[in-house]
């Protein structure tokens, strides 16, 4: 795949999963951007990495977690991850609709590493040695944490949908 | 992954955090077109100068090499282009070509060397010693 067709096929993985990571659309665009950003100055540099995508969870990664941490320095993570204030945009009503609210708010409350892990997986749609290589973990371990962070997810949403 | 069992709540989290299109289209555009590129400009200026330094060198000694050892010849068929020595003591002849003959004035006659010999069909160009042998017509 070329350049344009690779950055066009991770753009919507790669903000989906920053503006989940970050909590907030805006920081998540210029997460993804800067990352996407990052590929295309290698690419153009060095030639296509090993794995363009690898590339570039790994720079939005890092780049969420520091943008993250500026926020939390403002934010408590609760209120990030429920942040809908301002003014309403198409993209604030859409993840404004009861069932997604209720998805974020259970996410923001399993641990934070069973968090990452579902993020790079499911939400970014990273393979299963991509994200244990992105966390630092050998695939055994990613994919017990990824079954751990499963079954709280689904327990978080059970008892949200009981009460 | 996102393959059964999981899969809905793979689609329930992505989902959640579903960009608007429009921020895809833009978050790609954005990268392809305005990537920065910090560190292309010292290649970049290295690579300018190189291309120079070549360029001035390889001009220098194409002048050096095209220009002539001795003083620039008079025009080929001009009377003066060739100068036909007699290897004997005595006054050197001058000759000059023409209609690819060259002709030599003497006293009461003219040499006239007609071909080229061994250098095809043009006559030799410039100064040199002519060697004449044969019968005088």
């Amino acid at each position: 795949m070329d350049l344009d067709g690779t950055i066009r096929e991770l753009a919507p993985r790669v903000l989906r999963y920053a503006i989940a990571r970050t909590g907030d659309a805006s920081l998540g665009e210029d997460v993804a951007q800067e990352s996407l950003a990052a590929l295309v100055r290698h690419w153009r540099q060095n030639g296509p990495p090993a794995s363009a995508e690898a590339f570039v969870f790994a720079i939005a990664r890092r780049r969420a977690v520091r943008a993250a941490v500026r926020r939390r320095l403002w934010v408590p993570i609760e209120l990030i991850f429920n942040r809908h204030d301002g003014a309403p945009t198409p993209e604030g009503r859409a993840v404004a609709r009861d069932e997604q609210e209720r998805v974020r708010a259970a996410l923001a409350r399993i641990p934070r590493r069973d968090r990452e892990a579902l993020l790079l997986l499911s939400v970014a749609e990273l393979g299963t040695a991509e994200s244990a290589t992105a966390l630092g973990l050998s695939v055994s371990a990613f994919k017990m944490r990824v079954h751990r962070a499963r079954k709280r997810l689904a327990a978080e949403l059970e008892d949200d949908h009981d009460h | 992954m996102t393959t059964e069992p999981h899969g809905d709540l793979d689609r329930q989290l992505r989902d959640a955090f579903a960009p608007e299109p429009a921020a895809v289209a833009r978050v790609a555009d954005r990268a392809l077109e305005e990537a920065p590129r910090r560190r292309a400009s010292w290649p970049a200026i290295v690579g300018i100068g190189v291309t120079a330094a070549v360029a001035l060198l390889a001009g220098v000694l194409a002048i050096r090499v095209s220009r002539p050892a001795g003083p620039e010849p008079a025009g080929a068929d001009s009377p003066a282009a060739v100068e036909a020595l007699d290897t004997r003591p005595g006054p050197a002849l001058s000759g000059f070509f023409t209609g690819g003959a060259l002709v030599v004035p003497v006293s009461d006659t003219d040499i006239v060397i007609i071909g080229a010999g061994e250098r095809g069909e043009r006559p030799p160009d410039g100064f040199g010693i002519v060697l004449v042998e044969g019968e005088l017509r």
